[in-house]
């Protein structure tokens, strides 16, 4: 069986305003373009109670809440924040199909050994993007596509629903047709007509009935209300890479502990790589200065891999080689795209080694799921700490 | 300055160089080549300071001897470009006036004051090669090498002479190509030395009397080589060549005899189905058979057959069709020897005497890490 997750953000513009904006917490916030003729792009719940919500013109809005904080939109900065979650989603799975900025599903499938099972895998995503970003998530667990976003909906906000072929049916029957993928307003008076009006009404209904009036779209009604539903979840191509970066707490002036930086980012991707079966032929580096100049650049490695020993060496090249020496630096990051996975060129020269290395890079990164991140680290690495990460654990304090 | 030249050697000579030069707008100086006539030739020259040659034309007459630098994009343009069969060359204050038929250019030079010109063959102990031996050698390693991307050490072809032996190994770690002939060493000198790609292939073109000898030298940090038209000197790569010897397999557990055209035909045809994301294709070898299949889920699938003299037991393999197809177009052979051990350690493929290329198959073993 399936393990598919559902994780949409609660209001999610509104609520990136109100975490920047600590004031206008609490309070109504409507985002959506200042002209006369805009439309709401997403509205705070506290501004819901009042009627808003998004689409609706800006002009009903500011008559229905007129005390709201009535804001533009900074894409920019949800782009940021839908970025950073995406890395948390793809630290579990790189079956992650995005739907928009705030809503994504997930094939965790394959996750499941490593990290349990699927519903405790969506209340890591929920707690850990509310811990890292500040925001709340709506989760949905189920055995497929359809359930899944059907659940995250079901509580929102801040909910956690999980649906199971057992109970599939309970929650079911008694939502309206209108909650089935495909069910519009047509749809939804033809079927009224029927006298169909909640989900376990179509059970036991004929097929060929309803084919007369639904035409051929009726076959996939009648499954998607028994809860069947067996649509992929489909990576998009912009998530073909695997990243990690960092935004120092105060910046870095000293190469050396930008490497240390990024030797350590470069083992979390190679965990990452490793954990999902990816391995990856190009890197980038990435490092922004306080003035937020940001330069990337990119190798090419020989062949697709998952190790730090290969990526490593390449990434150093290219912060010594291909970047101008200048320090402060605010952001260091890496990037490996170009995954692949599947049958793998051997190499000739010790080919025993490969496959220890492969096999160390497997046991670090079980024990480190097991027992934390720093159970196992790098000599180079064992010192102190940077970053953010450094906030957490141990107070900003760098080496 | 005052010569005339024959306008198909200087043109020549001016080709090869262009390999060295370094493009307009980088290393302006070194963009030129030196040109400079003596009493007996006119001998022109250019490097990058990595690789330099220098190499020899001989002229009816020099009117009068000089050295001047000349942008290498103009006078070769120039020299293709032209009709007459000879040149007359006319320098005095850095412009140059070259005559032909019809044609009158002038050229702006510059002074040799601050060109690093290159050195020559100079002494010491030396061996003699046939020119199209080493030529054949340099074909058979130097595309197994490593790239840009590749580790440094392995971004030459591991060069090696000792007794009466030479020998060239070209690698970059998932396959490798090694080559031996023999060499005139008077002196019984024993050298080695990494010759990067750039240098390989000058050396393969450097100009000389047909059968004629090359002379070569590896000296601590250069090699050097010359013949009766052109001498050559090159930085040597420094870096640790790995451990050959023990990752030619000894002997395999299935041999087959395949012919060479053919087999490369094959796997040019599997090729075509292959993908750069993905590419891998089998080969099965089976009693009176050899199966090449492809598979990519976005273009379809391909099977050719190719009858061979083979009677064991059935054995399977995948491989990078493009590896098969590098080595496949430098053996010069009609036959090559196929030796598997199995479907997860290196192939050897034997032609002729004194080379073997050896490679790494890919492994089935797909999903998670390594």
């Amino acid at each position: 069986m399936r393990g598919i997750l559902h994780v949409d953000m609660d209001a999610f513009y509104a609520s990136v305003e109100q975490l920047d904006h600590p004031e206008w917490r609490g309070r109504p916030v409507i985002v959506g373009g200042l002209g006369p003729r805009s439309v709401v792009s997403a509205a705070s719940y506290e501004a819901r109670r009042f009627g808003v919500h998004s689409a609706m013109p800006m002009t009903r809005a500011r008559r229905l809440c007129p005390h709201a904080v009535f804001t533009g939109c900074s894409f920019g900065r949800y782009e940021e924040m839908s970025g950073h979650i995406r890395e948390i989603f793809l630290s579990y799975t790189p079956l992650v199909e995005p739907l928009s900025l705030d809503e994504a599903f997930l094939d965790v499938t394959g996750s499941l050994k490593l990290f349990g099972p699927a519903p405790e895998i969506g209340r890591l995503i929920k707690q850990r993007i509310k811990s890292e970003t500040g925001l709340t998530a709506s989760v949905g667990v189920a055995p497929n596509k359809f359930l899944a976003k059907l659940a995250s909906d079901l509580r929102k906000p801040d909910g956690f629903v999980v649906i199971t072929e057992e109970n599939k049916l309970d929650v079911l029957r008694g939502l309206p047709v209108s909650r089935l993928w495909g069910v519009g307003e047509t749809t939804c008076a033809a079927l009224d007509r029927m006298g169909i009006r909640k989900i376990g009404d179509l059970w036991g209904f004929p097929l060929d009935v309803l084919e007369k009036r639904l035409g051929s779209h009726a076959e996939s009604l009648l499954r998607l209300a028994s809860g069947e539903d067996d649509s992929p979840v489909i990576p998009d191509a912009a998530a073909k890479s695997m990243g990690a970066e960092v935004t120092f707490p105060t910046d870095l002036t000293d190469p050396k502990d930008v490497l240390d930086c990024l030797l350590e980012l470069t083992e979390e991707v190679a965990g990452r790589l490793v954990r999902s079966g990816f391995r990856g032929k190009t890197v980038t580096l990435k490092i922004r200065f306080p003035d937020f100049t940001t330069l990337t650049r990119s190798a090419t490695l020989p062949e697709p891999t998952n190790l730090t020993d290969e990526i490593w060496p390449r990434l150093k090249r290219l912060y010594e080689e291909r970047l101008p020496k200048r320090v402060p630096v605010r952001l260091a990051g890496i990037q490996v795209s170009n995954l692949s996975s599947g049958p793998r060129q051997l190499s000739l020269f010790d080919p025993e080694t490969d496959k220890r290395r492969g096999k160390l890079a497997e046991i670090t990164e079980d024990i480190r799921r097991k027992y934390g991140k720093d159970a196992i680290r790098r000599g180079r690495l064992i010192k102190g700490r940077h970053g953010e990460e450094t906030e957490r654990d141990e107070g900003g304090g760098q080496s | 300055m005052k010569l005339t030249c024959q306008r198909k050697e200087l043109n020549e000579a001016l080709q090869i160089l262009g390999t060295i030069v370094s493009p307009a707008g980088t290393r302006p100086l070194y963009s030129n080549v030196r040109l400079e006539a003596t009493k007996e030739a006119v001998i022109v020259s250019a490097t990058d300071l990595e690789v330099g040659a220098k190499l020899k034309i001989p002229v009816e007459k020099v009117g009068e001897e000089g050295v001047v630098l000349v942008p290498h994009s103009h006078f070769s343009a120039i020299l293709r470009e032209t009709t007459a069969s000879d040149l007359e060359f006319t320098e005095e204050n850095l412009v140059m006036d070259v005559r032909g038929g019809t044609s009158h250019f002038r050229i702006l030079c510059e002074g040799v004051d601050e060109f690093e010109d290159v050195t020559g063959f100079g002494d010491g102990p030396a061996v003699e090669i046939d020119r199209e031996a080493l030529a054949e050698m340099i074909r058979l390693t130097a595309f197994a090498i490593a790239g840009e991307e590749g580790p440094f050490a392995l971004r030459g072809v591991l060069l090696s002479i000792s007794g009466k032996n030479i020998e060239m190994v070209g690698t970059d770690g998932r396959r490798l190509s090694r080559v031996k002939k023999k060499v005139n060493n008077p002196e019984d000198a024993t050298m080695q030395g990494i010759v990067p790609r750039k240098t390989l292939d000058l050396l393969a073109k450097l100009p000389g009397d047909a059968g004629g000898a090359l002379a070569l030298r590896i000296e601590e940090r250069q090699i050097a080589g010359a013949t009766s038209k052109g001498e050559l000197r090159g930085q040597l790569i420094e870096g640790q060549f790995p451990d050959y010897e023990r990752v030619i397999p000894k002997s395999g557990k299935i041999k087959v005899d395949m012919p060479v055209a053919q087999f490369l035909s094959c796997v040019r045809q599997a090729a075509l189905i292959t993908t750069e994301e993905q590419p891998a294709m089998r080969l099965t070898i089976q009693p009176g058979k050899v199966l090449f299949e492809a598979e990519s889920a976005d273009v379809g699938s391909a099977d050719i057959d190719m009858a061979c003299d083979y009677q064991g037991e059935e054995c399977s393999l995948l491989f990078n069709p493009k590896f098969l197809i590098d080595v496949l177009r430098a053996i010069a052979e009609e036959q090559v020897r196929f030796e598997v051990t199995d479907s997860e350690n290196a192939v050897a493929m034997r032609a002729g005497h004194n080379f073997v290329h050896v490679l790494m198959p890919i492994t089935e073993g797909a999903g998670s890490g390594r």
